[in-house]
């Protein structure tokens, strides 16, 4: 390959113009799927994302993970999240031990989202499916990995305040039993699927993720930049 | 342009006697350096299972036993796992001996898109195509069992004007604008647009359709399908590796081609020499060894395409018998030898005169209009596919003209083609578009990085 690649990350100067600051880090991390945090996010910002109640989060100021993915105690391999406008989306992929022992991932945090919740998808009474928050979180046997897919156990994400657009990706942060912080991206997809209904007892109030949601992928909000035609050639 | 051709030894043509012998297989030519003789003994020492090919070449009439070239059925299903490189200097799709089927998708950029959104487009469709053309299924795939089987799947990626532009006017090539509109033209405008191309090749039919599926799905938030368009050629495993395909005339379509990993397609296509002292260039001479210094830094390694949509008139074609077919094309129908020769690799011998002294090859035919008196640099990489809906009243050819060098390449042979060549009697470019092709990229980077980032 001829492109100039000096070794280092290949600089990205035009992922500034896409407006997201969040998106920044995450691109950087790029090629490590799991990225220590050095604060507490959830303490920098003063909102909890996490939990099923914002009040609540009164859990002692995580510990740093280490450094380095392999060092992490988990990792979301092959992560991406739903592209959605607004609402509530998910994340899934490949959530991996990295350790020899049992590792419990108890919540997860979103900084562009009102809430996030750790899901799993039961059958309901009616003989559909739904989803629910899982108790417990998401337990990942020593050495093993987790599926977190689209109609199985996943990341819930409600409430955004941002778009997030297709391509772009965003980094959360994964919460162990013992209070480890870890930094995932995920790259956002188009899709059209992951749109379950939630269970009855949940906030079934936002219903952004059911009913015809097809035109997700019109909604790029940027109407406002001109663009020349191009369709002469 | 729909035949051409080069290559080998003028020699006397015997039309009756060649019209009954199979390419390089009649008794005085088995020593012949045929180029498909040459792959199909390799194939037979590679022990690829390729008893069924061989016979189409070696037996033929020759009433040989049957016993020695029985076909035989490959039901190992081993060519779904067969591969072609992602990463590389140069774009998969254009040197890579064509595949059986093409899928060429032309997207136009949504209104307001930024080159920022671009990057991100550009990324996941990337994504997309280094899993997919290696049997992964990619993130978020629905069918990912639909992926297993990459069967030679490739995307090559084609950047229009519109696209090149969101990286700054100053980035748009000239040549990256429609071509001039020739005489013969009938164009559909509808089929000459778009930002962004998508040629995606493959031997499986359902594994295109799965990899097209899912690059639209992570194309619809930034384009809009602006055409589509399917083609076919030969069925994997029907015909020797390097046999000329045929098109829906029937004609021999690509004895030109300057073969893969040659000195002359580095030249011709990439559009620089690769410096080997030993190179051998075909009877079309020398072709410059820089062809490519025009286009811009981020093309380097690149290449560009002409893509013409042919139709061809089923109709017409059938009231026209084959002496009068072949006097069209300069070329018999059955070998694809010059009317001049005898084998399909013959050079062209325009001077040549029948007993009656007049040119075996007519100066208004095909073959003689596409290369008589051009020089050597005046030669394309044509990767075309046939096309035919309906009972043949939809019919053609997808002729994708790979070339460094659009106006010293392609116009000089197509403006000849326009003006006279008896195959236009049946024969209308209906579709035109121009596409610049981003170099190859390596593992971590997307197609057209140095264009958006320098």
């Amino acid at each position: 390959m001829t492109a100039p690649r000096g070794g280092a990350p290949a600089q990205r100067p035009s992922r500034t113009v896409s407006g997201c600051t969040k998106s920044e880090s995450a691109d950087d991390m790029r090629k490590t799927t799991t990225l220590a945090t050095t604060l507490t996010i959830a303490a920098l910002i003063g909102l909890s994302a996490c939990g099923q109640d914002k009040g609540q989060d009164s859990a002692p100021e995580e510990t740093k993970s280490a450094q380095v993915s392999a060092d992490a105690a988990v990792s979301l391999d092959d992560a991406w999240v739903k592209a959605g406008q607004d609402g509530m989306t998910a994340v899934f992929g490949s959530l991996k031990n990295n350790t020899d022992k049992d590792v419990t991932v108890v919540e997860a945090k979103y900084d562009n989202a009102d809430m996030v919740q750790l899901h799993e998808t039961v059958e309901d009474s009616s003989g559909g499916t739904s989803m629910q928050e899982k108790k417990g979180g998401f337990t990942i046997p020593a050495e093993h990995s987790l599926n977190l897919e689209p109609g199985g156990d996943h990341i819930m994400i409600m409430g955004l305040s941002k778009p997030i657009k297709p391509g772009e990706e965003i980094s959360l942060d994964l919460v162990t039993a013992d209070r480890q912080s870890i930094t995932v991206t995920a790259v956002a997809k188009d899709y059209s699927g992951a749109k379950e209904s939630y269970g009855p007892d949940e906030a079934a109030s936002d219903g952004s993720t059911t009913g015809s949601k097809e035109s997700d992928h019109d909604e790029m909000d940027h109407d406002d930049m001109s663009h020349e035609d191009h369709g002469d050639h | 342009m729909t035949t051409e051709s080069q290559r080998g030894d003028p020699t006397r043509c015997d039309r009756t006697a060649s019209s009954d012998l199979d390419t390089g297989s009649a008794p005085g030519r088995s020593q012949g350096f045929s180029r498909r003789r040459l792959i199909a003994s390799a194939a037979v020492a590679g022990g690829t299972g390729v008893v069924g090919a061989v016979s189409g070449f070696g037996l033929g009439r020759s009433g040989e036993t049957k016993a020695a070239a029985q076909p035989r059925r490959d039901l190992t299903g081993g060519n779904g796992s067969v591969i072609e490189p992602f990463y590389g200097p140069h774009q998969a799709g254009v040197e890579t001996p064509p595949q059986a089927h093409a899928h060429f998708l032309a997207l136009n950029l949504k209104s307001g898109v930024t080159a920022a959104d671009a990057v991100r487009w550009l990324r996941l469709l990337t994504d997309d195509a280094a899993a997919l053309t290696q049997g992964r299924a990619p993130l978020a795939d629905s069918e990912p069992e639909l992926a297993q089987d990459p069967a030679r799947l490739t995307v090559t990626f084609g950047f229009g004007q519109g696209l090149v532009a969101l990286a700054g006017k100053t980035a748009v090539p000239s040549w990256l604008a429609p071509v001039e509109k020739f005489s013969i033209d009938r164009l559909d405008p509808s089929l000459c647009q778009g930002d962004m191309l998508l040629q995606i090749c493959g031997d499986d039919p359902l594994t295109l359709a799965h990899a097209r599926r899912m690059l639209w799905k992570d194309s619809r938030s930034f384009a809009e399908v602006a055409w589509q368009r399917d083609g076919f050629r030969r069925s994997y495993g029907s015909q020797g590796e390097g046999t000329t395909q045929r098109n829906l005339f029937g004609q021999l379509d690509g004895t030109a081609n300057p073969g893969p990993g040659s000195e002359d397609f580095a030249r011709i296509i990439w559009g620089k020499g690769t410096g080997r002292k030993d190179a051998v260039h075909s009877a079309r001479g020398e072709p410059p060894g820089d062809l490519g210094a025009h286009l811009p830094e981020w093309m380097r390694g690149g290449t560009t395409l002409v893509l013409r949509d042919i139709d061809m008139n089923l109709e017409t074609w059938d009231e026209a018998d084959r002496p009068g077919r072949e006097f069209a094309v300069g070329r018999t129908l059955d070998t694809g030898a010059p009317l001049s020769g005898k084998d399909e690799f013959d050079v062209p011998d325009f001077t040549a005169v029948d007993e009656r002294g007049l040119t075996k090859i007519s100066a208004a035919s095909h073959v003689a209009r596409a290369r008589d008196g051009l020089r050597p640099e005046a030669q394309i990489h044509r990767r075309t596919f046939n096309y035919q809906s309906g009972a043949g009243e939809d019919a053609g050819l997808l002729f994708a003209s790979f070339q460094a060098d659009i106006d010293r390449q392609f116009l000089p042979i197509q403006r000849r083609l326009a003006e006279v060549d008896l195959l236009n009697t049946w024969t209308t470019p209906i579709g035109s578009t121009v596409w610049a092709i981003p170099p190859g990229i390596s593992e971590g980077e997307y197609i057209g990085q140095r264009l958006f980032e320098g």
